[in-house]
């Protein structure tokens, strides 16, 4: 895929400079806060959501958030606030 | 976030209710579009979520194409807020009410406290300052605190000092009263006369009486000298019989006459405003002038000038910044022809007010006497006034010259 040769110099070069990897290698940055909320920059929008699992999709793959009472605190094109008691979180990535 | 909320609630904000096969999918083209959505819930097979007011109808066009359907369950936000608190008009003349209730309430003065009296009688300050000026139910704006403390001071000498405080409706008078001098009661001393009158009574505690009741005394006579004598009837044999040198103590009771002097004419001549007036505006800050407003010269020949600061943004600058505005009145000397009887009322009106202003705080008014004195001069009407008043008029004058105290 375009993806796996464009990482093949991409990744030395984020290293070389320290550059932001998510920039350079198109990653989801996630921030969680104990467990109480979840931030997922550079997401691929909703997969599906029930208020026990969020998922999310990634350029390469998805993302699952699993938890009791989610609620998306806030969403737009570049990021999503999950709020509730966060269980787990799984990478499910299309390239493994 | 939390800023993006005030905005969303401060032009509106709706819940809605989303069914459907995809809400996912709806969500992610609202996301891409741009459309703001947040607070998004999973419930029973149905999903709610807030978006603000002017993006709802891009949402439907989403939901359509999306096979999802949209119901709007509530309004929330300030615009909805104030319309359905527009709709009461109750509510709002009760708030109109209240507020003008408040702020009228507010303009007056209350209640006055008086503070850091220690011999006088709280009473009777409030009388005092009631009489300067300060009562409760008095406009706050009409109160001129310097005034009203100046006034107090005259009027009660045992006042050293007097601070007026307007804190909200209330008026807090805080006084200082005079520290007695300490009486020196060692110092040999006489009493005198403070002013001319007839003695009727004399008390003496101390000393040997110099006058006797029904004499009269001119003022800085010797009343009460401050002496003793021994009687020579038990002095021991052979032993000096010298007289001691004491503080002369008593009271001496007379009569005092005030006198007071007025006349009125017929045609009398009073300033009074012609009506015309101008003003200017001066901006002061820290008391320094900043900006003048007006013009500079008054094109009157007699004028009366008025002078009033308005303080500005009070308590919101720390910098005293105030807009003086003075107020130039034209005035026009006016005759005014008076009948014989109101020149003559006017002329024992002003002798009697003379005769009042020299009488003491503490005096005793026995008898008074108003009379019309002769015309001398045609349309002149000429009065006076005596007050006769009881008080003790002796003061003690230490013998080696030193100042004299008047307590």
């Amino acid at each position: 895929m375009g993806e796996k040769t464009g990482s093949k110099w991409r990744r030395p070069l984020a290293d070389i400079f320290e550059l932001p990897r998510e920039i350079i290698l198109d990653l989801p940055r996630v921030t969680i806060t104990g467990n109480l909320q979840c931030y997922i920059e550079n997401h691929g929008g909703i997969i599906a959501y029930t208020g026990g699992k969020v998922r999310i999709a990634l350029t390469d793959g998805e993302l699952a958030v699993s938890g009791e009472n989610l609620v998306i605190r806030y969403m737009n094109k570049d990021e999503i606030a999950i709020d509730g008691s966060i269980l787990g979180i799984q990478y499910k990535l299309d390239s493994v | 976030m939390t800023i993006l909320k005030l905005r969303y609630f401060l032009t509106g904000f709706l819940l809605i209710r989303i069914t459907g096969a995809a809400p996912e999918k709806f969500f992610n083209l609202a996301a891409l579009e741009g459309i703001p959505l947040w607070d998004i819930k999973h419930g029973t097979g149905k999903f709610t979520f807030k978006t603000d007011v002017d993006s709802f109808a891009g949402l439907r066009h989403l939901a359509r194409r999306t096979g999802c359907r949209l119901h709007i369950l509530g309004k929330a936000g300030l615009p909805f807020l104030c319309n359905r608190l527009l709709r009461r008009r109750g509510l709002i003349f009760g708030l109109i009410f209240f507020i003008l209730g408040l702020y009228t309430a507010s303009s007056f003065i209350l209640f006055i406290q008086i503070t850091g009296n220690e011999k006088l009688d709280s009473g009777y300050l409030r009388e005092l300052a009631a009489r300067a000026g300060a009562t409760p139910g008095r406009l706050r704006r009409n109160l001129d605190i310097d005034d009203v403390a100046n006034r107090m001071l005259l009027a009660e000498p045992r006042l050293e000092w007097v601070g007026l405080q307007l804190v909200g409706t209330k008026l807090i008078i805080e006084v200082r009263e005079a520290i007695d001098k300490p009486a020196e009661m060692d110092a040999p001393a006489d009493l005198v006369a403070a002013k001319d009158g007839l003695v009727t009574e004399v008390l003496v505690f101390v000393g040997e009486a110099r006058v006797q009741p029904q004499e009269t005394v001119r003022r800085g006579q010797l009343l009460i000298e401050g002496i003793i004598r021994p009687d020579p009837q038990y002095a021991a044999e052979g032993e000096e019989q010298k007289s001691k040198p004491v503080h002369a103590q008593g009271k001496v009771i007379a009569r005092v006459w005030y006198e007071g002097y007025g006349e009125a004419s017929l045609t009398e001549t009073v300033r009074v405003r012609s009506g015309r007036s101008i003003s200017r505006r001066i901006l002061c800050i820290e008391g320094q002038p900043v900006l003048r407003v007006g013009r500079d010269s008054i094109p009157f020949a007699r004028y009366e000038k008025v002078i009033r600061s308005q303080p500005v943004l009070e308590r919101i600058i720390r910098v005293p910044v105030e807009v003086v505005t003075e107020t130039f009145y034209e005035l026009e000397l006016q005759k005014k022809e008076i009948t014989a009887e109101q020149a003559r009322k006017l002329a024992l009106a002003r002798a009697r007010q003379l005769a009042e202003l020299q009488l003491p705080a503490d005096a005793e008014l026995i008898d008074e006497t108003v009379e019309e004195l002769p015309v001398q001069k045609k349309g002149l009407f000429r009065a006076r006034c005596i007050l006769e008043t009881r008080e003790d008029i002796a003061v003690s004058k230490p013998k080696n010259g030193g100042e004299s105290s008047f307590d």
